[in-house]
């Protein structure tokens, strides 16, 4: 299998960090994202959004790392926010309690 | 892979072996999307992608052993199974309460995958199998056309890679029973040509009522009352966890067995029942093992029984019998063994012990030497004095039993308990039977050696101890009794002073042998001694003697040979000997040249006849003439087919001319003996009568 297993670029302006996430996230590829958020997290930001529109696939390790980050990010004075959650993740976050307490805004991802 | 599924659908299996690595949960992703391609269920791709990634994750994280993932679909839905080899329980975080707080640093990272599981799966549920457990899942597209007969992880994995192992299907909870489960239900049987069925059998029946019921787990106990306990004869699913409600359904058998079905499930309308037929089921079969195993066992004792009497009948000497009977019990029907013996006292002697373990022995020894009123001495005297059985406590376990034949007391044998069970019914009544054996074998050795005591004091007073010593007559006799020391033989000899200075040789043999030939035999002699005594004339004496056993002697006969001896009127040394025959073979005449002859006429034997004809022989034996006088032990002596014969015994007297009577008596002896390497079948007598006057 010699798919790109999860890719991530960065962005960055003065309000926010935004990621990009193209992939799968499990237990395989949660650390090359918390890698990531933590390079991010050198730089104060007031809010990362992980832009989740290119995840095709997210388990329940993956839900536990978002849980991690997002820990992180108000450690860090910042903010995680997810946008463009495909369907079924929303319902995998409704299911497991997780939506209230993650950051979820779906839409326009620069709001 | 793929083949024709339960309905008539295709099936598509895969199933691969991945090690214990983070990529593997992707690696199972793509199996489990090239399934779903084949079998176009990708409507179903979210959640089977998500299930098996927390399977697989789960076994990574958890087990850390390689995984075996299955892959199974129809049209209507997928089986995935992961299992692991480690052992231990599952370790699993299972369905926790979802994270209701907002509060992130409240919520745990961990813990979902099973949460997502039980609420994605159309079922799911665990899988013990040997070494492997793990987890599947059934997930069916929620058009609500559930298959009947869905795809269940009925083998997990082909035995190429497995080994056929087989592994209980997960329940199907259909809603009630189809008439096809219940039928068959009904209708699965054992393996008639199997050795033993029954475990089979038994896992038949408790996964097809599992599955019928919803069970997650089931076990099936049973105790055969063997001193090994209540043992698993089938099992089912995962074990029990401990709030769980069990249904619990004893079999009904008879002692000493016991057991119960016991399924992990709820006592739900028709679980009750369909326990109740299982169980009755099983308890049918259960009862039919128990028949066969009891019925083997009674089979074996009885062989072992009828051994065991073969071998101490064959035994008639008691020390040989008190050894042999620990040998017997010892391993087979008990730890140690140790028999004792009644005295004339009444007191108990250790006869024999034994131990399986030879290191045993000694300590053994120690107990029974003990005494005082808690010893197993004392015990076993109870056991001898109520003829009854009587248990041993420890140190060493076990039971007694007397010994009794024909109403006697003759001593215990102890037996000790098995190492790891106490003895079942059917032992101890072999046990009993084998001391009732052993009872009469000690009984018999003991009167057979009785019988041997009585027949040589017998034989001993039926012989005059010393031959008398005469001047002038050398008497000389050789006695050798036959092989069998507990028959006595009817040959006799006597030398009697008669009432003219003269001696009465007698030689005879009475026909048939033991204690009734001896008793004929000591009457023929007392006869004899009693006439003689009185002075009658030998024919006369011969003729009453006849009588007497025409009427007493219980059809028994008698040959004699009766010779009066004293001096010749002619003087010069010789002496003059009237020979009476009647019946017996004719004496050898040796002549001091060296010249051997038969002499005397046949005659009839007494006891036969009303009147006798015991024609008389007179000669004369002249100095260092000698008269060799035999029974038919002497000529019947057999090599083979060839009998010994008088005339041997001439040819063989003839060189012994000039030797003194004990040399001929023995040299004759000597050689008859020599004829054959047979132990004597007849008493061998033989009785020398020689001038022993000096030629002048």
């Amino acid at each position: 299998m010699e798919r790109p297993e999860l890719s991530i670029t960065v962005r960055r302006t003065p309000e926010e960090a935004v990621l990009s996430l193209v992939g799968e996230i499990d237990m395989l590829t949660g650390n090359r994202l918390v890698n990531a958020i933590t390079e991010v997290l050198t730089e104060p930001t007031p809010r990362i959004t992980l832009d989740l529109g290119g995840v095709t696939f997210c388990d329940s390790t993956g839900l536990g790392t978002l849980v991690v980050l997002s820990r992180k990010a108000r450690d860090a004075q910042s903010v995680l926010v997810l946008t463009n959650v495909g369907d079924f993740l929303m319902r995998v976050l409704d299911i497991t309690g997780l939506r209230s307490a993650l950051m979820v805004k779906n839409g326009d991802p620069a709001a | 892979m793929s083949g024709e599924g339960v309905a008539g659908q295709v099936e598509h299996v895969r199933h691969v072996r991945l090690p214990a690595d983070r990529r593997t949960p992707a690696a199972a992703r793509a199996l489990v999307r090239a399934v779903l391609a084949e079998a176009g269920l990708d409507d179903l791709s979210n959640e089977a992608l998500l299930l098996t990634t927390e399977l697989t994750t789960n076994g990574v994280v958890h087990a850390g052993t390689d995984l075996d993932i299955e892959v199974s679909a129809d049209g209507v839905g997928l089986t995935v199974t992961v299992t692991d080899f480690a052992g231990g329980p599952i370790e699993t975080v299972l369905a926790r309460p979802r994270a209701d707080a907002s509060d992130i640093s409240e919520i745990s990272e961990r813990g979902r995958g099973l949460l997502l599981v039980d609420h994605f799966a159309s079922r799911w549920g665990t899988i013990h199998e040997g070494a492997r457990k793990g987890v599947w899942f059934r997930l069916d597209r929620s058009d609500g056309s559930v298959s009947p007969h869905a795809v269940v992880p009925r083998q997990l994995a082909t035995g190429a890679v497995l080994g056929s192992v087989p592994v209980a299907a997960p329940p199907t909870p259909g809603p009630t029973p189809t008439a096809t489960e219940m039928a068959q239900l009904s209708q699965t049987a054992p393996d008639p040509y199997a050795d033993d069925p029954l475990p089979d059998f038994a896992n038949d029946l408790l996964s097809r009522v599992a599955e019928m019921v919803g069970a997650a787990g089931g076990v099936v106990r049973l105790d055969r009352g063997d001193g090994a306990g209540s043992r698993v004869l089938a099992r089912y699913g995962r074990p029990p966890r401990p709030d769980d409600e069990l249904l619990r359904t004893p079999l009904a058998v008879n002692r000493p067995y016991s057991g119960e079905l016991e399924l992990d499930a709820a006592p739900s309308s028709y679980a009750q029942p369909l326990a109740a037929l299982v169980a009755e089921r099983l308890s049918l079969y259960v009862e039919n093992d128990r028949l066969r195993r009891a019925d083997m066992r009674r089979q074996s004792w009885l062989t072992f029984l009828a051994e065991a009497s073969e071998l101490l009948a064959q035994s008639l000497d008691v020390q040989l019998t008190m050894a042999l009977i620990p040998q017997l019990v010892v391993p087979r029907l008990g730890q140690w063994c140790a028999v004792h013996t009644t005295d004339e006292w009444g007191r108990l002697h250790l006869a024999a012990a034994s131990h399986a373990d030879e290191s045993m022995l000694p300590r053994l020894h120690a107990v029974l030497a003990e005494s005082g009123p808690e010893s197993m001495l004392s015990r076993l005297r109870e056991a001898s004095r109520t003829e009854a059985q009587v248990p041993l406590g420890p140190p060493m376990e076990g039971f007694a039993v007397p010994l009794v034949a024909r109403g006697q007391r003759l001593g215990t044998l102890a037996v000790g308990r098995h190492q790891r069970h106490r003895h079942d019914p059917d032992e101890i009544a072999v046990i009993e039977d084998v001391a009732r054996r052993a009872g009469l074998a000690i009984e018999n050795a003991r009167i057979h050696e009785e019988r041997r005591k009585v027949a040589h004091t017998l034989q001993q007073s039926l012989l005059p101890p010393v031959l008398p010593v005469v001047k002038g007559i050398g008497f000389a006799a050789e006695y050798v009794p036959t092989g069998d020391a507990a028959e006595v033989g009817g040959d006799f000899y006597d030398v009697v002073p008669l009432t003219d200075d003269r001696w009465l040789v007698v030689v005879g043999d009475v026909s048939g042998k033991g204690v009734p030939a001896a008793a004929v035999t000591g009457l023929v002699r007392d006869v004899i001694r009693v006439l003689v005594h009185d002075g009658r004339p030998l024919p006369e004496a011969l003729a009453r003697l006849n009588e007497t056993l025409v009427e007493r002697g219980g059809g028994r006969y008698c040959t004699l040979a009766l010779a009066a001896v004293g001096p010749a009127p002619s003087g010069e040394g010789d002496l003059a000997v009237s020979l009476h025959l009647a019946g017996h073979d004719r004496p050898v005449a040796v002549r001091a040249d060296g010249r051997a002859t038969f002499v005397g006429t046949g005659g009839t034997a007494l006891g036969l006849l009303d009147e006798v004809a015991t024609p008389v022989a007179e000669l004369t034996l002249r100095p260092g003439d000698a008269l060799v006088f035999y029974t038919d032990g002497v000529t019947e002596r057999r090599r083979g087919r060839d009998l010994f014969g008088p005339e041997r015994l001439r040819d063989a007297a003839a060189p012994l001319a000039g030797y003194s009577a004990d040399v001929v008596a023995a040299r004759l002896k000597t050689t008859v003996l020599g004829f054959s390497a047979d132990t004597p079948r007849d008493d061998i007598a033989i009785l020398v009568l020689r001038n022993d006057a000096l030629p002048n």
